[in-house]
Formats: structure tokens, C-alpha cells, sequence
């Protein structure tokens, strides 16, 4: 097998993890009533997932409560095996050769579980290192590197149950970087964090795919976070991917165009029922042109062209401007958009790509 | 091989480290044995010893006792710790971490009973060689057979909580094993009561442990009972042991096929 991963690895183009047509399901023991047999139903948790994770990168899944997210995340780390489909780690089948897989992944999750809250945070590392064959002052001299990256080096040999929420989480990263992996799977990794230390460590996953090379799948409920650091998106609802692309390609793919907000200074003259007269009239008939506010804000989507037809109305009406501004849109109301189209469409046509 | 001896080494500092000076040990481990211990001392004592089953007085008593007593806190200290650190572990989530690792499973297993044993009943042995050494059943003339015995305990236990530690990684529901091993050990591998007063359905049943080849073979080593036959009780206890092995070894690729399919590693 070393040879033949040898020779992948040689193609860059191996250095991925390519997931094609995951499905998962489980058989759930319905408790029908005290004398009722109980009924196995199946649930489809994951009904058809093909993404790649390449190294270097970081991929995003996103979707809501139920979506799929952490049963695509533990397939993809190898904890639970696909019902059908494939799933290749650098060339090699990740589902065969799983052991093979575990040294080369790490997972972290959200919450302050998967520790040992009786061991200090050195015993943590030790002990979680061992598992992967580390020893000695090698392993002693990578634990204090962990430390000093996520910033618990003062808090070394302190019980963990004495740490605080992120302290934990940051405990959690320098465990899942134990072993060095070549992937690393972040299931919600700054779930109930505060602001600064949920930025601290949107700041370290960045700099372990773009300085360390790693590749990252990132599952997160705050589309800020996805905004920010994924390279790659995939949208994932009922156990399928409904949409995929950049955070650009997204926006853009949903038709979310910049929108140019114009603040009225007196929305109830006269001239001002005539200019929106001749918007009605002259622009609004391909454009999306808001009024909101009760006439005190003009929103106006489409490209400069739309842009300039309207300013060129209000210099024509002599209108006053209080204030001009162009809205970027964001990632969350496309997310909704893209989930509310892919429901309202049904079956009709199952995935939005790129 | 390294990197296994490395997976027990870590699996016997967590113990030492999770459950040193835990009040929970200490009570069900040192103190409750020592009270049934001397339950049964005092239970005894009153009826008039004849040589009966090899007892004469009441230092053979205490000598019959304190080994059977020794070997079984280390058998039951294996049900316990799996038990308890499998609750533990699917509480806390780390157990679906560990099998996140490519760690030897085995290896695992057993550095978590060999931990356990090692935390856990030192105590309690400490004080049956009191109990030994008081009635001179350990004497100088065979103190060289100490070895043995911790040997043979060692391997024993450690190869039956490994099994029972693969039990519990099946199933979060495996805690029957509590209720099922508890008494019938006690009763049937002669701790307490001697094997031979026993109706022979009983003697047959006390065939199925483990225990029982133990306490006979340690009884034997130190002439407790006036036990003549050991060769009957090694190649019992070898065969128990292989199937035990066995076992382990087909529970552990059952049950980490059965969670990589359920996912039920993460229940708890």
C-alpha cells in the first residue's frame, strides 16, 4: 500500500479527500406501547453528499438543526462508516482502511466534552498522544508547542474541570493537533463562545490551513464565521447538498447583488412623490427598487447602470440626500434563500450548483 | 508492539490519575470488603472448627479467607472499573475520541483493566497479606512464591476485565453484568465457601470461573486447606483464560463494526 500511496501523493491532485454519494442511514426501535413489539424504521441522516476536502483549504458545510452536518462530519472522519457510497483520503479508500485513516484525521467538536476533566491539560495531551504511538520528550516537547499556540501554557497543570468554557475549546484544538494531522474535521468549534475568544480561534484554524497546510471541514451554525474563513461552501439540507461554491459564487448565484441605500432628508415633499413617480414610471420595471422606512430610505439593487438611472431622477427632482451607501449582502439571507428556494422546489430539481 | 505497550502505559496513568484518592474506591474497594470480610470471619467463627475442609482453627480460617478474599477484590475490581469508566467515557465523550485514534483496541482493553487493578486494589491486598503473614501462611520459607501469586492474579484479572471491558464498549446497557457476576462469584469460586461443600451442580458451575482456578491454585501455593492437586486447577484456569481471549478478541471487531454502523459510541 506505501507505494501506492507514494505514488498519489506525487499528484497534488491527490492530496484531497473526495467523498462521492454518501448515504447513511440508521435503523431507529420505534417503542410502540408496553405489549407492542417495537418497529424499526429507517432514517435517512445522509441521503446523497459528494464533496471534496483539499489540503491548504478550508471547506464549509452549513444547513440547520437536522441538516446532516455531523453525520457527514463522522463519516468523513471515519467514526462511522457510509451505508453506500465512496469515500477516498489521498487515494486510498478511507472506509477499508480506516485505522489508516485515524492517523493521518483529528476531529474536534463544540462543548466542553471529549476530555478528561479529572487530568490536568498536560495529562490530557499525554495520554491522547500516546494513543497515536508519541512518547518521551518528543511528545512532552509537542504538548508545550500545543500549549503555547492556543494560549494555556499558564494553565498546564491545572484539572481541566477548573477551566473555563474556551479554555476547554482551546484544549480541545491542541488535542485534535496531536498528531499532527493532514485533515482536520471542526464540528462547531466556537459553539457558545464569547466574541474574543471565538475570534481567536476563527484567527488559529485560518492559520492552520493557510500556514500548516492542513485541510479543514468546518460545520458551523454562524454564517460570519463560514463568511470569513471558508475557501469552499457546501449547503446542506434534509441529509443533502442543495447548493455549493465560494461565498462569492453563492451571492452571486442567488442573485444577491450589492444594494445601494439612499437616506431621504424630507420624504413627504412634493418633489419626492414625483420622483418616486418616475422611478414607478421609468426604472422600476426590471430593477428591485424599496422604498422603506415610510419613504425615508431607497433601496436599490442591480448593477452601477441602476445605480446612476435613480441618482440621475433625484438630481433631476432636486432631491436632498442625506446619506448614500452601498450594502454588501450577506452570506446568513442567502443561506435562507438558498434553503427556502430548494424547499418551496421539492423534488423538482434536488441540487443548486455551481 | 511499542506503540501498544505505550497505549497501556497511558491507559494505567488515566486510572492513577483519574481516580486517585476517589472516595468511591476507597469505600467499595478497601473498606466494604474489609467489613465482609470480617462478616464472614465472625459468621464462622463461633461453630467448632473439626479439620473440616482443611480448617482447624480460627488462623485457617482467616488464612482460607484472606486469600479468597484477595483474588476476588481483584476479580470484582475488574467488573466495577469496566463498569464505571465505560459510563464515564460515554459521558464525557472521550470514548468516541479514543476510537478515533488508530491506539491497539486490545491494548486498550487491557491497560485499562491492568490500570484499574493496579489503582484500585493495592489497598485491599495489602491488607490480606497482613491477614497471611498474622496466620503465617506467608513465612519466610515460602515468601518466593509472593511473586507467583501476584503473577498469576495479575494476568488473571487483567485478562477478565479486558474481556468485560469490550462488553461494555458493545453496549451502554451492559451494567446487568454488575448484577450478574456479583453474587454467583462470590458464591460458586469457593472466596467465601469452600468448593467442596457444594452439591455437585454447583461444583459444576463453579467450573465457569475464572475465579475459582485462581483461589484453588493460590490455595495450593500457600497450603492453605491441605490442597494437593494444582495441575487440574493451571490447566482449567488456561483454558478459561484462552476463551477469555478469545472472546475479547471477537467482541472488540464485533463491537467497533457494530458502532462504526450505529454510531453508538457517542450515546450515553
Amino acid at each position: 500500500m506505501y507505494s501506492e500511496v507514494k505514488e498519489r501523493f506525487e499528484n497534488q491532485e491527490a492530496r484531497k479527500i473526495i467523498a462521492r454519494h454518501l448515504v447513511k442511514d440508521y435503523i431507529l426501535k420505534e417503542k410502540k406501547g408496553l405489549f407492542v413489539r417495537r418497529q424499526k424504521k429507517v432514517v435517512h441522516a445522509v441521503k446523497d453528499i459528494s464533496l471534496e476536502i483539499p489540503q491548504g483549504k478550508i471547506t464549509g458545510v452549513l444547513g440547520i438543526n437536522g441538516a446532516g452536518k455531523t453525520t457527514t462530519i463522522r463519516m468523513l472522519a471515519s467514526v462511522i462508516a457510509p451505508t453506500a457510497g465512496g469515500l477516498t483520503m489521498n487515494g486510498v479508500d478511507a472506509v477499508k482502511n480506516h485505522l489508516w485513516v485515524k492517523e493521518r484525521i483529528n476531529m474536534i467538536s463544540g462543548g466542553e466534552r471529549n476530555l478528561y476533566w479529572r487530568l490536568t491539560a498536560k495529562e490530557n495531551l499525554r495520554y491522547f498522544g500516546s494513543l497515536y504511538g508519541l512518547s518521551g520528550a518528543g511528545l512532552n516537547e509537542k504538548i508545550a508547542y500545543l500549549l503555547k499556540i492556543v494560549g494555556l501554557e499558564d494553565a498546564v497543570d491545572i484539572p481541566v474541570e477548573r477551566y473555563s468554557k474556551g479554555m476547554k475549546q482551546r484544549l480541545q484544538i491542541a488535542r485534535g493537533l496531536i498528531n499532527d494531522p493532514e485533515y482536520l474535521f471542526m464540528d462547531e468549534p466556537t459553539l457558545g463562545l464569547d466574541i474574543v475568544i471565538a475570534k481567536e480561534i476563527r484567527k488559529l484554524v485560518l492559520e492552520l490551513a493557510k500556514k500548516e497546510k492542513k485541510g479543514i471541514l468546518l460545520t458551523t451554525h454562524y454564517i460570519q464565521e463560514a463568511e470569513e474563513l471558508c475557501d469552499y461552501i457546501y449547503v446542506l439540507d434534509k441529509g443533502e447538498i442543495i447548493a455549493q461554491g465560494t461565498k462569492d459564487e453563492l451571492k452571486e448565484l442567488f442573485m444577491y447583488e450589492p444594494q445601494l441605500l439612499i437616506q431621504m432628508k424630507t420624504p413627504d415633499n412634493q418633489r419626492y412623490k414625483e420622483f418616486i413617480r418616475a422611478v414607478d414610471e421609468e426604472v422600476n420595471k426590471d430593477i428591485d427598487i424599496r422604498i422603506e422606512d415610510a419613504g425615508e430610505k431607497i433601496k436599490v439593487t442591480g448593477g452601477t447602470d441602476t445605480w446612476l438611472s435613480v441618482l440621475s431622477l433625484l438630481m433631476k427632482h432636486q432631491i436632498e440626500v442625506a446619506g448614500l451607501s452601498i450594502q454588501e449582502p450577506e452570506l446568513e439571507g442567502v443561506l435562507m434563500r438558498i434553503i427556502d428556494q430548494s424547499r418551496g422546489e421539492g423534488n423538482e430539481e434536488k441540487s443548486i450548483c455551481n | 508492539m511499542k506503540k501498544s505497550l505505550f497505549v497501556i502505559k497511558a491507559e494505567i496513568l488515566k486510572q492513577q490519575r483519574h481516580d486517585y484518592h476517589s472516595a468511591f474506591i476507597w469505600f467499595s474497594l478497601l473498606v466494604w470488603p474489609i467489613l465482609g470480610f470480617l462478616e464472614v470471619y465472625y459468621s464462622y467463627k463461633p461453630f467448632e472448627f473439626t479439620g473440616y475442609m482443611g480448617m482447624s482453627n480460627g488462623k485457617e480460617l482467616l488464612a482460607f479467607l484472606g486469600t479468597g478474599y484477595m483474588a476476588y477484590t481483584c476479580f470484582w475490581s475488574m467488573v466495577q472499573n469496566a463498569w464505571s469508566m465505560a459510563n464515564q467515557e460515554r459521558r464525557s465523550g472521550t470514548l468516541e475520541i479514543i476510537f478515533l485514534t488508530p491506539a491497539n483496541r486490545l491494548a486498550m482493553c487491557y491497560g485499562k483493566a491492568l490500570g484499574a487493578l493496579i489503582q484500585e486494589v493495592w489497598m485491599f491486598c495489602c491488607f490480606c497479606l497482613f491477614i497471611l503473614i498474622y496466620t503465617g501462611t506467608i513465612s519466610f520459607s515460602n515468601l518466593v512464591m509472593l511473586p507467583f501469586i501476584f503473577l498469576l492474579l495479575i494476568i488473571s484479572s487483567t485478562v477478565w476485565g479486558g474481556m468485560l471491558n469490550t462488553v461494555f464498549m458493545f453496549s451502554r446497557d451492559a451494567s446487568i453484568i454488575m448484577d450478574i457476576f456479583d453474587t454467583p462469584m462470590v458464591l460458586f469460586s469457593g472466596s467465601r465457601i469452600p468448593v467442596s461443600c457444594f452439591p455437585q451442580w454447583a461444583k459444576v458451575l463453579s467450573l465457569i470461573f475464572p475465579l475459582t482456578y485462581c483461589i484453588n491454585i493460590m490455595r495450593f501455593v500457600l497450603n492453605v486447606q491441605g490442597r494437593k492437586k494444582w495441575i487440574g486447577d493451571i490447566t482449567g484456569l488456561a483454558v478459561c483464560l484462552s476463551v477469555m481471549i478469545a472472546i475479547t478478541l471477537l467482541l472488540m471487531r464485533k463491537s467497533e463494526q457494530h458502532n462504526r454502523e450505529t454510531g453508538e459510541l457517542q450515546f450515553y
